[in-house]
């Protein structure tokens, strides 16, 4: 079967079954950007977009994904090559302490950021809630979302 | 794994280091007497005088140092970045003797077998106190042996060269990089005669600087490579039977048809150790259960009551760690003695990362890469285990997904390895979150009784601090260590009284043997004892009738330590506005620890919110000496506290029907990000050389919270995680 990865068709083993996601990622197409935590859709490490919408990849079989379109941390860079503002943020405000929640936080806020351009600090709070960071970044990860909103929508005054 | 631009010509001769790196031997007489002797080994475990050199400094500065032709410095180490920002700092202190830019700067982590030895490992909040000197040391040794070289090159005296940020300039303004210079080399490299001389630490350009971490960039963009993302050609994947019962183990095995399912490769069944080795994981997964494994039960089952009854304090059996003046004397003759008890449950690391290992066995070599804080030691267990000289393999450092502690044990390496000698190709074993929970071993139990006595001025008159502990360290020992020794150094780290130098002071420790894996999690005893300890110096305080910050600025001894404990709490109140109080309807806790050669001080804001504890904030100050990069201190500083707020507040393993009672994070939740609390820190300017960093700021949380809390209920919360009781 076909997947849409990164705007790109890819073609995976069709076994019948419904193996999630962030496998055939990791394992098969050996995209290990995205990471493995729990595997039980609670930990957020898995993050990725289908069709937009962040989405938890352990949880998600690809035999649901046909025709949708995929979109990993690998992904995630402008068409320039040039970081994403939440990237940018990310390392602006050294976030990443071990890094493996990383990819999941970004793609969990780059959801966010894509349907409210502007958001409040509750609503950042409420949308980056569904991720764990265990080294403990979480007042870090608050100050870069809302500063990557801020870099995506220069005000202009 | 080679590293090209390491191709130095160089003598044998051992460089010689500037002042202050001592490797300190301690002799301990056995005829001292077995009490006199445990007192010793407490104190060179935690004594302030700690050897910080360990291991063999390199033969030459090349063995950690590297310069290209186009000035490139790459720093060679084997130490584990685990989230700490170790490299950067490490990398920020080699590089601060040549004086060169920051982007002219590289940090590799380098294999086993490479010129780097590190017996060491990752840990303890060593890195930076072991690495300080010797890597300056090297650096300036380095940087003369190029100003000797550029000297010959130039046709000029040494004296006529100037150090300039990337190489050296002669009076006439002739310029030559190190690049430059290492390339015209062609005789022998010289290790100088004499040792260096290091800059004055007022002459730092990058040390003490807020470097951006050198690992951070392919943390965003998913390049970063981890023990769980190393893919080899030709890689299969291996599971591993697990029992879920504590204490089970392989009664038989049929393997039925597994041998002959789809992909399998490879089967493992030999001194009660199974594994399947196949295409997939998937398929190795489903060979496996096809297998009729059964298990031999413990004779009783694990009970968490019978953990709780082990782990609780004797006040005869324990081993005394420190003894000042005659504490019990003084608490038997006081009109009032205090008490208070206290207890910690069993935690798990929950490192997001669970474990993983690659290993590749062939005949010529085994190459394995695995989630380990200790590579050399992994190389010698793999090497055991498969009967062959540990030059025999190489282990190469990955990135962690989190450390704390539970990369240590050699398992995981053996197990792929294992797999990998049957199956003849490359083997990856990636644990799921359910043997993380079930297999991996746990912070220990622990039981505290606390007391004291006041003398009629308020100030303290004697305490006594009796620990019961499951084991941390002793867990890696011979068990005849812990036998003699009779109590564990990583269970007291935290666990002494720091308070007043005139009254009686006594600890005492009682090790418990219990029937699971206990061992190291950051800090080791660091946040129970802190709990205990903090939480008793506050009742003290309300007791005497003194406000807590200037209950423990009264009671803090007048030596160096002291001196810098008490600047650490001045200056976290001045922080969070100690005086002016917190906002409406919230509480302010205090609490401070050292440990590791650095003093932490916390304050958190504490409110009750439907019935729960809510940390909206915590202040915290911090003297670790002299600071390698402001920043990573304070995101070590961020991450101790949070990582402990989840401890103060959520979580606690148990065990229920013999197995421990979480298979995932449904039954073990983490804190998450809309419980996390503000933090706001300030570094005490300090005169003190480096100190430890990845676990001292996880010592006073649980205490500044549960001070906070007894402010708000009038209930002492005697047991982590806090429940609440209604005042």
């Amino acid at each position: 079967m076909e997947l849409s990865i990164n705007g790109k068709l890819v073609t995976i083993a069709d076994n019948g079954d419904s193996r999630p996601l962030v496998l055939v990622l990791r394992d098969e197409l050996n995209m290990t950007g995205t990471k493995f935590g729990c595997g039980a859709g609670i930990c957020g490490a898995c993050t990725v977009h289908v069709d937009g919408v962040a989405t938890r990849a352990c949880q998600t079989p690809v035999n649901q994904l046909a025709g949708k379109s995929i979109t990993t941390i690998e992904g995630l860079s402008l068409a320039d090559g040039s970081l994403h503002p939440l990237q940018q943020a990310f390392i602006e405000h050294q976030v990443p302490q071990c890094g493996w929640c990383m990819s999941g936080q970004i793609m969990t806020a780059a959801a966010l950021l894509a349907v409210n351009a502007n958001p409040s600090r509750a609503d950042i709070v409420t949308a980056m809630d569904t991720n764990y960071c265990r080294c403990g970044t979480y007042h870090r990860i608050r100050n870069a979302v809302a500063h990557a909103a801020s870099l995506k929508n220069p005000v202009t005054e | 794994m080679k590293n090209p631009s390491l191709r130095w010509k160089i003598s044998r001769r051992g460089f010689l280091v500037g002042v202050g790196t001592t490797v300190a031997v301690v002799a301990v007489g056995w005829v001292a007497g077995k009490n006199s002797l445990r007192l010793a080994i407490s104190n060179m475990a935690e004594g302030t005088e700690k050897a910080i050199t360990r291991g063999a400094p390199p033969a030459t500065p090349m063995q950690w140092l590297s310069i290209s032709a186009d000035n490139i410095l790459t720093v060679h180490v084997q130490k584990i970045e685990m989230g700490q920002g170790i490299l950067t700092a490490l990398a920020q202190i080699a590089a601060e003797e040549l004086s060169l830019p920051w982007e002219n700067v590289r940090i590799v982590m380098d294999p086993t077998g490479s010129p780097v030895q590190d017996p060491n490992g990752t840990g303890n909040s060593e890195s930076v106190v072991s690495h300080y000197l010797p890597l300056r040391n090297a650096a300036a040794t380095l940087r003369d042996m190029l100003a000797a070289a550029a000297a010959t090159q130039l046709n000029v005296p040494v004296a006529a060269l100037k150090n300039t940020p990337t190489g050296f300039v002669t009076d006439s303004g002739v310029a030559r990089t190190y690049g430059a210079i290492v390339a015209a080399h062609t005789a022998e490299w010289v290790v100088p005669e004499t040792a260096p001389v290091l800059k004055e630490t007022s002459a730092f350009s990058l040390i003490g600087t807020s470097q951006k971490r050198l690992d951070i960039p392919a943390k965003v963009t998913g390049t970063a490579v981890y023990g769980h993302d190393v893919r080899l050609p030709n890689m299969t994947w291996g599971v591993v039977a697990r029992p879920r019962i504590i204490g089970a183990v392989i009664a038989s095995v049929d393997p039925k048809n597994a041998a002959t399912m789809p992909g399998v490769v490879a089967i493992v069944n030999e001194d009660s150790f199974v594994g399947v080795v196949a295409e997939t994981k998937a398929q190795a997964q489903t060979a496996l259960l096809t297998m009729d494994i059964q298990w031999k039960l413990p004779d009783t089952l694990v009970t968490q009551a019978a953990i709780d009854a082990a782990t609780t304090v004797d006040p005869a059996t324990g081993v005394e760690i420190q003894r000042d003046g005659d504490a019990l004397a003084a608490l038997e003759s006081a009109k009032t003695v205090y008490t208070r008890e206290f207890r910690t449950p069993m935690a798990v690391h929950a490192h997001l990362e669970p474990q993983a290992s690659v290993v590749d066995v062939r005949p010529d070599g085994v190459d394995a890469w695995v989630s380990t804080q200790v590579p050399a030691g992994m190389a010698s267990a793999i090497a055991e285990a498969l009967n062959r000289e540990a030059a025999n393999v190489t282990v190469h450092p990955v990135y962690l997904g989190g450390g704390f502690g539970r990369r240590l044990d050699a398992d995981l390496g053996i197990e792929a390895a294992r797999l990998s000698a049957a199956a003849q190709r490359p083997v990856a074993i990636a644990w799921s979150r359910a043997d993380e929970f079930h297999n991996g071993f746990v912070r220990p139990p622990t039981h505290h009784v606390m007391r004291g006595s006041l003398a009629p001025d308020g100030t303290i008159e004697a305490l006594s601090h009796h620990q019961a502990s499951g084991d941390v360290l002793l867990t890696i020992f011979p068990a005849a260590v812990g036998t003699f020794l009779g109590w564990d150094i990583g269970a007291v780290r935290g666990a002494k009284w720091y308070y007043t130098a005139n009254a009686g002071r006594l600890m005492t420790a009682q090790r418990v043997q219990l029937p699971i894996a206990t061992s190291f999690w950051r800090g080791l005893g660091l946040l129970a004892n802190g709990f205990a300890i903090e939480s008793f110096i506050d009742e003290l305080a309300e007791k005497a009738g003194i406000d807590p910050l200037t209950f423990r600025m009264q009671n803090l001894p007048d030596t160096e330590f002291g001196t810098r404990m008490k600047a650490t709490l001045n200056a976290v109140s001045t922080l969070a506005n100690w005086n002016s109080g917190p906002p409406e309807g919230h509480a302010y806790g205090l609490a401070c620890s050292a440990d590791a050669g650095t003093c932490v001080a916390q304050i958190a804001d504490v409110s009750i919110v439907d019935g729960a504890v809510r940390v909206h904030h915590v202040y915290a100050a911090i003297d670790c000496g002299l600071v390698i990069n402001p920043d990573g201190v304070v995101a070590q500083t961020e991450g101790g506290i949070m990582m402990g707020v989840s401890s103060t507040l959520i979580e606690a393993l148990t065990v229920v029907d013999g197995a421990f009672s979480a298979s995932n994070f449904d039954a073990y939740p983490l804190l998450r990000n809309n419980q996390a609390p503000d933090i706001s820190v300030v570094i005490v300017p300090s005169t003190a050389a480096p100190g430890g960093m990845g676990e001292p700021p996880i010592g006073p949380i649980a205490g500044a919270i549960a001070n906070a809390v007894y402010r708000l209920t009038g209930s002492r919360p005697q047991t982590l995680p806090i429940e609440i009781q209604a005042k």
